[in-house]
Order: structure tokens, then C-alpha cells, then sequence
């Protein structure tokens, strides 16, 4: 193993370099290695764990360990993401902006004003994750992260019965399902049972189980989404020290980041709106700030016209800005009615 | 000794050392270390009994001690993972290790023991999910059931449009047993406007009580409930003392004229007064230990009548203050819901309106055109455009909320109406309400989403009166009171008893303050009319 793709402290591996070591075994042993490098028993104990054993391969399917220096080709990665599948929100035309759906290995944040639909959204895609592989969907579970209360069951059950009665008309239609199999697997009790609730009551405890998000990902490997319900709320609460606030809340997307990275999942934050003070008068504007702007890769601002509701794409790395209306009925999100109504005049 | 108790005696000698700090330390103790067991005791800088008392009688439940002890087992390496990134993150900010590995472990420890142990899905919430019934089918068939357990509901309406009213009789309501919707548990009502209507309560709970007699129900499930809790059986410490919370308790029922004894309902409403919203913090913190151990029937139900008024008076307009102001609803916020969440039971808070105008220019730079109420539609009652008091912040902090609204339909009849403006659970419909000598009662003939349309049939018969207004409800025939120690007449005129309830009578009298209210313009023919009639007159 080479010395230099170890990562080693510089003031280490200059000294490893100093002695003459290039390349590392890792059968050396760490009293020899501690008498000719001039450093503790336990600093070589540490250099030596850092040494695989074992011939990983360096171009593992996405791993972000420091050990991956090889990298993948662009070929690749255009590959995984045209095979790449996207969760549904139930609305034709919020799913065109979004390119086909909300798609993993993004974080993307839903912010807007209240009652406009962001809680509904959530739910709607922790439901339609859970629509089978062979009918177009993930399959997965998901994981709501509840930190204001806003969750509601009986919701959740609304949602399920209809997006169960749509999954099994579509299924019906196509000869190639297994219409037994699918009966035992899609119901409301199995889709309720794959959302998992955690409910939040504080800062810490909701940066204790991102932090501990990683160790449930080990756990249950089929989740595919998880929804932040207001990653805001907590942190609204008066932080004298606001370096402090930022310094957690880069930390808390750094982390979401690399989980995201790592594992084949889609992030959904859901931020509030707060007014900002500026030359012309007072602007609506997402919380938590400008730096927290940079913690999400795409952003859909969800917002009211005229009565109606909008969803704009207003960030995103390779699709064009877009807006498109949408409507939260008792079946869950759906398209806006206009439309249907401009489709009959046609 | 287990890895676990040795972790956590580690922990606790890092805090006993640094004495500095143990001042701001014991608040969260005493709030939050009750999952792993430890009831903290009456919490003075050096009290030595807070450190693992745990073998001596007066603790509760043993048996959730032991599981949570052997969660921690399993859990123990995570809790070092979580406290050394908390600690490492934080040190440089000078807060001691001692504080921050605390805080990671009490705050943290029960939602990574959760976590790891049980994992909770919505499947399991269904069963925790409850309503609480507001008291009148028809609005709890609106409603879906009522108020929800567990979040936060708004009522919003301007003054005189029976908010108060509802949650009265919600404070009753929830006393009802299971299968008839209420809760089977007792309420707590803080009020923040000086006035507190004994009376009208009182009113509601006779009518309650009389129309539950005839139809062969009792009011109370279980009278047992209703002795005080044996003062032995529970942890000795001081600021336990359910004897003392009694003291500190007022109940509605007090200071009622018809003292019926242990089965009068508003015995079970229990009243608090709150000025400003620091007062409220604190309150909300002592009310932990009356939530933990219940002094009659546990509360299910926590009213805050006028959350508006304990913000519209202390702050200035500037953006420092503005800043101040918006943290404090996120902090009371944050302990409503966690109670809520916590003890399940259902927060209604009461909130003010104010005019909005329409916006003469459109604002140069709102995000994407959004309008500046950014409201789905606009609130309309008396005639005017109002917008909810506490604007934007306040709106994220609650989980639902209702608008009740008065009309002037034809002649001089209140139209009232509640209508959803946002929830989860429900669609934005609106309903017909009236009050009554009964309380609140909704009109079966509901209209969807339309507040200014033809006004409904209202009910003609006499009786129950219907009063359209508050004032009127003061003009209630006042019956002389009846001390339960000597019978009327021979009751003599320096009776404590009577002195008492003729004091309390003299705090009820005084009436609230109420804006005169001018007659405005609605919109329909008639009105039309009459206003043409009324310049008609003038230019005579």
C-alpha cells in the first residue's frame, strides 16, 4: 500500500517518508515499524489498521471511504443514473419538472409557506416509494423524521387506501404481475409498517439520529427515502451563538450528504419560509439562512397563486427552472384541476 | 459494575465536580432525566441524592428502569460515539465537557434507545392517535373526531367570535369517557387576558351535567379519581409534594356558585393566569411534575386562550426585538409540542386578527410573486380583511388551525362560521356554529368554502337562548350563593365560605374590555341598501 494514499496526519507520513517507507505492508509489525519511523507503539498500531488486508477493489460501487483513489469514468456513472429510478409524487406535472420524480443519491429540500402542501408531499413520496419494482417504483421503505408533530396516521391511511387501489388497477392491466403475490405485499398495514416514525423533540436529538441514521441504514439496507419534516423548526429556537447553529448545520448536511453518497437513498428536506428585512421592505425567503442554500442539490419552492398552488424548481444541477401547478385532494397530491379542465375544452 | 453504569457514574462525577456550571445543568436534570429513571430531587447546587439513587423506595416503576438500563447496554457504544462528536464540536466554545456529554446523553439517550430498540412505524401510531371530542357531534364530525392529541391546533377569530366559548367547553368535553369521545381526563386552562368566565363554565357544565342525568349517563367515569394521591407512596423531595401542587393549583370549581362537591365538573379544569410569555415558560416547566403525576385525572387537554396577547405587549418593533419575539414562539412552541407529544394530549391555543390591507404595489422582489398575505385565500369576518395576529413565525409553529368568523347576515343576525384554513388530516371546508346557553353547537347544514353566501335557516324556537353576543352572556340572572357548610337560611353573614365565593363573584364581575364595534358595510343587497338609505338620511 502506498504511504501516500494513506490518511495519515502530514506530520506522520513525513516521517514515514523520512525513514524510507514508500510502500506498507500490512503484515509489518508495529514494534519494528515504531523503532524505525521514532513514533509510539500505539501511532504504528494506528498506521497499520489503516492498511487493507484484504484486495478491495478500488472501484466499488460509490464507496466514499478514503481508500478510493481510482474513481469511476464518466461512462459509468451516465450509465447509473439513466438506470437510476425516481419516486413519484403523483402529479404528471410536478413529475416532468422534477424529471421523472424525486431520484436518489440527491438531497432535495421543499420549502414553502404553511399549508401549502410540504407535509402532504412528504408523505405522498413516503408512500409511493413503497410501490413495486415491477410496476416502475423503488420498492424500498422509508424513514420520516418528524420533528413538529405535523404527521398525521390517519393521513398516511388516506393516502395508502387510494395509491393502493392505483397500484392494483395499473397492475391489473399488465399480464406479466403476479397478481397473488402482489395482493400479500401491497396493503395498508405492510405499506404502514414500512414507514418508520421518528419523532423529535430537540436539537440534539435530532442531531443524534443523524448521526445514528447511519447505523439503522445498516440495519434495515431496503429503506430508499427518508423525509426531514421541517429540518428548521429546532433551530429557530433562539441560538445565542449563531456560528455555533452554522457550524451544526453544515455538519448535519455534511453528514446527510455522505449518506446520501453511500447508499442508494433519496433525502427530502422540508424547510420553512421566514421574512428578511431588506431596502424595499420585507422578502420571503427560505430559513436558515444562505449557507444552508448550499446543503441541498436540488430546491422546489412550493408557494400560492391566485388560489392555486405552485411548485417551482428553483435549483438543480442538470434540469432547467420550471413551474407547474399541483393540488392536495383527499387521494393525496394530484394534478391541478385547471388542467383537467383546459384537457376537456381541447 | 456494567460498562453502562460505569459510563454514566463517570458522567455524573464530571457534572458533581464542575460546580459552576450545575446551576444551568439541574433545569434540564430536572426535566429531562426522568426516562432513565432518576426522579430528580428538589434540584439545590450541591444535592448529593441526585447521583444514582436508585435502590430507595418512592421511585416508580422499577420495571422501566431495568429496561432502560439493559437498552443502554446495547446502546453504549453509540452514546460514545454521539457524546464524542458533541463534545469535539463544541469544546472550543468553553462549555465544559461535563455539560455537553450530559446534555448528549439525557437529550439523545431516549431517541437513540428508542431508535436502536424499538423502531417505531406508523403502523404503531395508529393506535396512539386520539381526538378529542369539542363537545357537539356535528363539530366533531367536521372536525373528523375533534381536537388531535398530540399537535397543536389554532383557533383564530376576532373578538367575540366564541373562541373562548369553544374551549370551555372542550375543558369539559374531555372529561367525557372514551366512548363517547372526550378523553377521561382533566384539563388545563391558561388564561392571559385577566378574566377567566367562571360562570359561563359553569353554566355549560350544569347544562352538561343536567342533560347527562336525564338520559342516565354519569358525568364521571370513576369517582375514585378524585381523592388525593397518598403523599407516602411518593418520592419524598419537596417540589414533588402533591399536597403543595394542590396549593398552587386553582380549579375552576372554586369559585363556583352551584358547589356540587367532588362531581362537579369544573373541579376537573384546572386555571392558571399568565402574564408574559417568560411566565409562561416557566410555567410550562413546572407543569411537568403535575403532567408526570396527576393530581385527579391526568390532563389530556391544555388551553392557552390568547397566546397574542402575552406577545403583542412586551416587544418593540425593531428587528433585534423581532428576532427575541420569534425565538420565544419557537421555544413555547417547541415545549406545547413536546408535551403534547409526550403525554398525548391536545394543545388548542387561541390567537387574535388583525386588519390586513390590500397591497396598493406589488412588492418588488417576493419570491416568485407570492402575494404578501401568502395566505391559500383571504380571511374575511365582520366584513373586513383580518390576517391572524403573530404573522408568519407563529403560523409555522402550529400544526392546525381554524378560523371562526362572524357575519352580519339579513337584519341584525349573527352568521357564525369555523372554517379550516390549514390542517393535515382535514379538508378546507367551513361549518355553521351557534352559541347557546348549552355551549357551542354546530348547524348540520354546513356550506363549503363559501363565507360570504346566503345565510343559513336559523332556528326560530326559543329556547335554548341564543346569545350573539358576549356582553350578553353578562346579563345571566345572577342566583344568590349557597355555602355547603350552613344551609341558606341560616347561613350567618360572617360565613368564610360566603366571603369567598362573594369575593371570587367580585373578581368575575368586573367585564372585559371590548372595542366599540361600528356596523360595516357587508356585502349583498341588502346591506347595499341600507346604506343608501342611510345617506339618504344624511343629506336630508
Amino acid at each position: 500500500m502506498e504511504v501516500v494514499t494513506l490518511p495519515l496526519p502530514p506530520s506522520l507520513r513525513s516521517k514515514l517518508q523520512a525513514a524510507g517507507y514508500s510502500t506498507i505492508d500490512s503484515n509489518v509489525s508495529p514494534v519494528e515499524l515504531a523503532r524505525d519511523v521514532c513514533i509510539t507503539h500505539e501511532e504504528a498500531l494506528g498506521i497499520i489498521k489503516l492498511i487493507p488486508t484484504s484486495n478491495v477493489s478500488p472501484c466499488g460501487t460509490g464507496a466514499s471511504s478514503a481508500l478510493d483513489f481510482c474513481g469511476q469514468n464518466a461512462w459509468d456513472l451516465f450509465r447509473h443514473e439513466k438506470a437510476k429510478r425516481r419516486i413519484i409524487t403523483s402529479c404528471h406535472d410536478l413529475d416532468n419538472i422534477l424529471g421523472g420524480g424525486i431520484c436518489t443519491k440527491e438531497v432535495t429540500e421543499i420549502c414553502g409557506v404553511p399549508g401549502v402542501g410540504k407535509t402532504q408531499l412528504g408523505i405522498q413520496l413516503a408512500v409511493n416509494v413503497q410501490i413495486p419494482a415491477e410496476l416502475g417504483g423503488m420498492g424500498g421503505h422509508a424513514i420520516y423524521i418528524d420533528t413538529e408533530g405535523s404527521f398525521m396516521v390517519e393521513r398516511a391511511v388516506q393516502m395508502i387506501e387510494s395509491s393502493v387501489v392505483e397500484i392494483m388497477r395499473r397492475a391489473m392491466l399488465d399480464p406479466q404481475v403476479d397478481m397473488e403475490a402482489l395482493k400479500s405485499e401491497v396493503n395498508v398495514d405492510k405499506f404502514l409498517s414500512q414507514i418508520y416514525y421518528f419523532r423529535i423533540h430537540d436539537v440534539s436529538e435530532q442531531v443524534a439520529v443523524i448521526n445514528t441514521l447511519e447505523k439503522f441504514m445498516i440495519e434495515h439496507g431496503q429503506v430508499r427515502l427518508i423525509v426531514i419534516d421541517s429540518v428548521t423548526f429546532h433551530f429557530r429556537q433562539g441560538f445565542e451563538d449563531m456560528a455555533l447553529r452554522t457550524r451544526l448545520l453544515s455538519s448535519l448536511s455534511l453528514k446527510l450528504m455522505a449518506l446520501v453518497q453511500k447508499h442508494d437513498l433519496a433525502i427530502v428536506l422540508v424547510n420553512q419560509v421566514t421574512n428578511k428585512i431588506t431596502q424595499e421592505g420585507s422578502e420571503v425567503v427560505p430559513a436558515l439562512g444562505e449557507s444552508w442554500s448550499h446543503a441541498c442539490t436540488n430546491r422546489l419552492i412550493l408557494y400560492w397563486r391566485d388560489g392555486q398552488r405552485f411548485a417551482s424548481l428553483f435549483k438543480s444541477p442538470s434540469l432547467p427552472t420550471a413551474t407547474a401547478a399541483y393540488e392536495v385532494s383527499a387521494k393525496g397530491i394530484t394534478d391541478a384541476f385547471q388542467t383537467y379542465k383546459k384537457a376537456k375544452y381541447i | 459494575m456494567s460498562e453502562a453504569d460505569l459510563l454514566l457514574t463517570v458522567v455524573f462525577v464530571l457534572i458533581y465536580t464542575n460546580t459552576n456550571k450545575l446551576g444551568g445543568i439541574y433545569e434540564d436534570v430536572r426535566a429531562y432525566s426522568y426516562p432513565f429513571g432518576f426522579t430528580a430531587r428538589s434540584c439545590t447546587h450541591r444535592d448529593p441524592r441526585v447521583i444514582g439513587d436508585l435502590g430507595s423506595p418512592g421511585f416508580p416503576q422499577p420495571s422501566i428502569l431495568d429496561r432502560e438500563r439493559g437498552l443502554l447496554k446495547g446502546v453504549c457504544g453509540t452514546i460514545r460515539g454521539v457524546l464524542d462528536v458533541t463534545a469535539s464540536e463544541v469544546a472550543s466554545d468553553g462549555l465544559s465537557i461535563g455539560q455537553v456529554s450530559w446534555q448528549g446523553l439525557t437529550l439523545c439517550g431516549r431517541q437513540l434507545v428508542n431508535s436502536m430498540a424499538t423502531v417505531t412505524t406508523a403502523r404503531s401510531l395508529l393506535k396512539k392517535s386520539k381526538k378529542c371530542s369539542t363537545g357537539c357531534r356535528d363539530l366533531d364530525s367536521f372536525l373528523r373526531g375533534g381536537f388531535p392529541c398530540g399537535s397543536v391546533t389554532e383557533l383564530v377569530g376576532e373578538s367575540a367570535s366564541a373562541k373562548t366559548q369553544l374551549c370551555l367547553q372542550l375543558s369539559l368535553a374531555v372529561q367525557l369517557p372514551a366512548s363517547e369521545g372526550g378523553l377521561n381526563g382533566s384539563s388545563l386552562y391558561v388564561y392571559t387576558e385577566n378574566y377567566f368566565p367562571f360562570r359561563r363554565l359553569q353554566e355549560i357544565a350544569n347544562h352538561m351535567v343536567a342533560t347527562r342525568r336525564k338520559e342516565g349517563r354519569p358525568f364521571a367515569s370513576n369517582d375514585r379519581s378524585l381523592r388525593p394521591l397518598n403523599v407516602n407512596t411518593l418520592a419524598s423531595g419537596k417540589s414533588f409534594c402533591p399536597v403543595k401542587a394542590r396549593r398552587n393549583l386553582n380549579t375552576a370549581g372554586s369559585a363556583s356558585m352551584v358547589c356540587e362537591g367532588a362531581s362537579n365538573p369544573c373541579n376537573r379544569v384546572f386555571v392558571q393566569g399568565i402574564q408574559t410569555a417568560d411566565n409562561l415558560l416557566e410555567y410550562l416547566d413546572y407543569l411537568y411534575t403535575l403532567l408526570i403525576h396527576p393530581f385527579l385525572l391526568p390532563v389530556k387537554v391544555i388551553v392557552i386562550d390568547s397566546i397574542a396577547a402575552l406577545f403583542r405587549s412586551d416587544f418593540d418593533n425593531t428587528a433585534d426585538e423581532m428576532k427575541v419575539r420569534v425565538s420565544l414562539y419557537f421555544q413555547v412552541a417547541a415545549k406545547l409540542k413536546k408535551y403534547a407529544e409526550e403525554f398525548n394530549l391536545a394543545v388548542v391555543v387561541t390567537n387574535q386578527v388583525t386588519d390586513s390591507f390590500e397591497p396598493e404595489m406589488p412588492l418588488s422582489k417576493s419570491l416568485f410573486g407570492m402575494s404578501r398575505t401568502q395566505d391559500s385565500e383571504v380571511l374575511v369576518t365582520s366584513g373586513r380583511r383580518v390576517a391572524p395576529a403573530l404573522a408568519l413565525s407563529w403560523t409555522h409553529c402550529i400544526n392546525s388551525r381554524l378560523f371562526l368568523s362572524r357575519s352580519y347576515g339579513s337584519g341584525d343576525l349573527v352568521r357564525r362560521s369555523m372554517r379550516v384554513v390549514f390542517a393535515p388530516h382535514l379538508p378546507t371546508e367551513s361549518c355553521d356554529f351557534e352559541v347557546t346557553s348549552e355551549g357551542v353547537r354546530g348547524l348540520s347544514m354546513k356550506l363549503s368554502s363559501t363565507i360570504t353566501g346566503t345565510p343559513p335557516k336559523i332556528r326560530t324556537d326559543p329556547s335554548p337562548t341564543s346569545y350573539s353576543d358576549h356582553r350578553e352572556l353578562a346579563r345571566i340572572p345572577v342566583t344568590p350563593p349557597r355555602c355547603d357548610l350552613h344551609s341558606s337560611d341560616d347561613c350567618p353573614s360572617s360565613c368564610d365560605r360566603l366571603f369567598e365565593i362573594s369575593q371570587s363573584q367580585r373578581v368575575v364581575e368586573t367585564p372585559p374590555f371590548t372595542p366599540t364595534r361600528r356596523k360595516v358595510d357587508v356585502i349583498g343587497e341588502t346591506a347595499r341598501k341600507e346604506t343608501i338609505t342611510l345617506q339618504l338620511k344624511l343629506f336630508r
